[in-house]
C-alpha cells in the first residue's frame, strides 16, 4: 500500500495570472 | 500532467475548486466572445458594454449595496429589487434628459473622454474580464481606472483621474478617522444587541441616497462604451440590461454575495454600515460637485474603511491592535496600487494616444497639480 502523503496545491490563482499575462502579451503584441 | 509531476517531484495532486471551474469557463468563453466581436465597432460596444455592466453589478455594487442585502435577508428579493432598481431608472434616466442624452451625469464630457469610440481594441473589450479575474484574486482593482484608462484619449486626462481618486483616498481616510474616534466609545457602549427598527429606515434612506451618488460616479465605467449622446432606444438597452442585472442579483443574493461582503466591507452590523455608507456618500456627493472628472469609489471605500480600522485601533475599541491596523491598511493600498500599474498596463498597451515616456512626463505633472489644487480648496 502506498502510504505517501499527496500534497495538494489549489491551481486557480496560478493559473488565473497565467491566463492574465498569456492574454495580454497576445493582445499586445498582434 | 499529474503524472509527469508526480514522476519528478514529490507527490502533488493538482486541483481545482468547483466554483473555481465554472468561473474559469466563464473567463475563457468571454475571452472567445470579446475576441470575435472586436472587429465590427456596433456589436462590441454591446458587448463591452455588457461586460462592464456585469463587472459593476456582480463586483463593484457590492461596495454599495451588499450591506443593504445581507441586512435585508428577510425581506421579498423583488421589494429591494423595485427600490434600488427604481433609484437607477431615476438616477440615469434624470441624467439622459437632463445632460443630453448622457448617462453619467456629465462625467464622459469632461476632458480626454468626450469622444465616444468608434473602433475598439481588444483589450478594451476584455478589460472588463481583466477585472472580473484580479478581484478574484482578492485585489481591490478600481473599476475606473481599467476601464476609463484605456479609453482616455490624453494622458493629462489620466493624471486628473488620479490625483481625483487620491484626493478621495485621502479625504475619506481622514473623515473616517475622525468620525469613528469621535463615535467608536459610543458606539461600543450602545451599539449592542439588536438595532431598533429605526436603525433599519435610516439604512434604507442612506443605502438609497448613496446608490445615487455612487451611479453618478460610476454609470461613467458601463457607459464609456456606448455613444455619448444616447437616442431613446439605446438608453433603454443600456437600462433595462443594468436593471434585469439587478434584478438577478437580488434574486440570487446569499451565500456568494454574503462571501464578498465580508470580504470586501467588514461590516455586518446595520448601524455600523448605515453610519459608514453615510460617509461614504458625502464624501461622493462633495466630489460630484467639485469637478466633473470622474473619480474611483474603490478608493474612496477603502480609505474610509481604512481610516476606521486605524481610529477603532487607537480607542481600543476594534479587533485589531493599532499596528495589525496600520499592516491592514498598508496592504490594502499597496494591493489598490499593483491594480493601478495593472491598469496603467492595459491602458499604454490598448490606447494609440498612450505611450510610456508620454505618460511619465504627462500623468505625474497633472496628478501633482490635481493634488496641489484639492488642498488648496480645502483651505490647507
Amino acid at each position: 500500500m502506498n502510504t505517501t502523503s499527496i500534497t495538494r496545491i489549489e491551481i486557480s490563482k496560478f493559473l488565473y495570472a497565467a491566463i492574465l499575462v498569456a492574454v495580454y502579451t497576445i493582445a499586445v503584441l498582434a | 500532467m499529474k503524472k509527469l509531476i508526480r514522476r519528478f517531484s514529490f507527490p502533488v495532486s493538482l486541483w481545482l475548486q468547483k466554483d473555481e471551474k465554472s468561473f474559469l469557463t466563464f473567463v475563457i468563453a468571454a475571452f472567445m466572445l470579446a475576441m470575435f466581436a472586436t472587429p465590427y465597432p456596433q456589436i462590441a460596444m454591446w458587448v463591452g458594454f455588457l461586460f462592464a455592466a456585469y463587472a459593476a453589478v456582480a463586483n463593484d455594487s457590492i461596495q454599495t449595496l451588499g450591506t443593504f442585502i445581507a441586512s435585508n435577508q428577510d425581506k421579498k428579493w423583488w421589494v429591494l429589487w423595485l427600490f434600488i432598481g427604481g433609484i437607477f431608472l431615476c438616477t440615469v434616466g434624470y441624467s439622459w434628459v437632463n445632460y443630453n442624452g448622457d448617462v453619467s451625469h456629465g462625467r464622459l464630457m469632461a476632458k480626454g473622454f468626450e469622444i465616444a469610440p468608434t473602433k475598439f481594441h481588444f483589450l478594451q473589450i476584455a478589460a472588463p474580464i481583466f477585472l472580473l479575474i484580479l478581484t478574484r484574486l482578492r485585489m481591490p482593482v478600481s473599476t475606473t481606472f481599467i476601464l476609463l484608462t484605456s479609453f482616455a484619449t490624453a494622458p493629462a486626462a489620466i493624471g486628473k483621474v488620479l490625483a481625483k481618486s487620491m484626493s478621495g483616498y485621502i479625504l475619506a481616510f481622514f473623515l473616517g478617522v475622525t468620525v469613528f474616534l469621535v463615535i467608536s466609545k459610543y458606539a461600543k457602549k450602545y451599539f449592542v444587541g439588536e438595532a431598533k427598527f429605526g436603525w433599519s429606515i435610516a439604512q434604507w434612506i442612506t443605502s438609497g441616497t448613496l446608490w445615487s451618488v455612487w451611479l453618478m460616479q460610476d454609470a461613467a465605467n458601463i457607459a464609456v462604451y456606448l455613444p455619448r449622446n444616447m437616442v431613446f432606444g439605446e438608453f433603454m438597452g443600456f437600462a433595462m440590461v443594468v436593471f434585469i442585472g439587478l434584478g438577478l442579483l437580488f434574486y440570487y443574493k446569499g451565500g456568494r454575495i454574503q462571501k464578498i461582503v465580508t470580504e470586501k466591507s467588514v461590516i455586518t452590523d446595520v448601524r455600523f454600515a448605515t453610519i459608514v455608507d453615510f460617509i461614504y456618500c458625502i464624501i461622493l456627493f462633495y466630489f460630484k460637485l467639485y469637478s466633473s472628472v470622474p473619480m474611483s469609489t474603490t478608493w474612496v471605500f477603502i480609505g474610509l474603511l481604512g481610516g476606521r480600522e486605524v481610529a477603532m485601533a487607537i480607542r481600543k475599541t476594534g479587533d485589531h491592535s493599532l499596528a495589525h491596523s496600520v499592516k491592514l491598511l498598508l496592504k490594502d493600498f499597496s494591493y489598490a496600487m499593483i491594480g493601478l500599474f495593472i491598469s496603467i498596463a492595459i491602458a499604454i498597451g490598448v490606447n494609440d494616444q498612450l505611450s510610456l515616456t508620454s505618460m511619465l512626463e504627462t500623468v505625474p505633472a497633472e496628478f501633482a497639480s490635481g493634488i496641489s489644487k484639492f488642498f488648496s480648496r480645502l483651505g490647507l
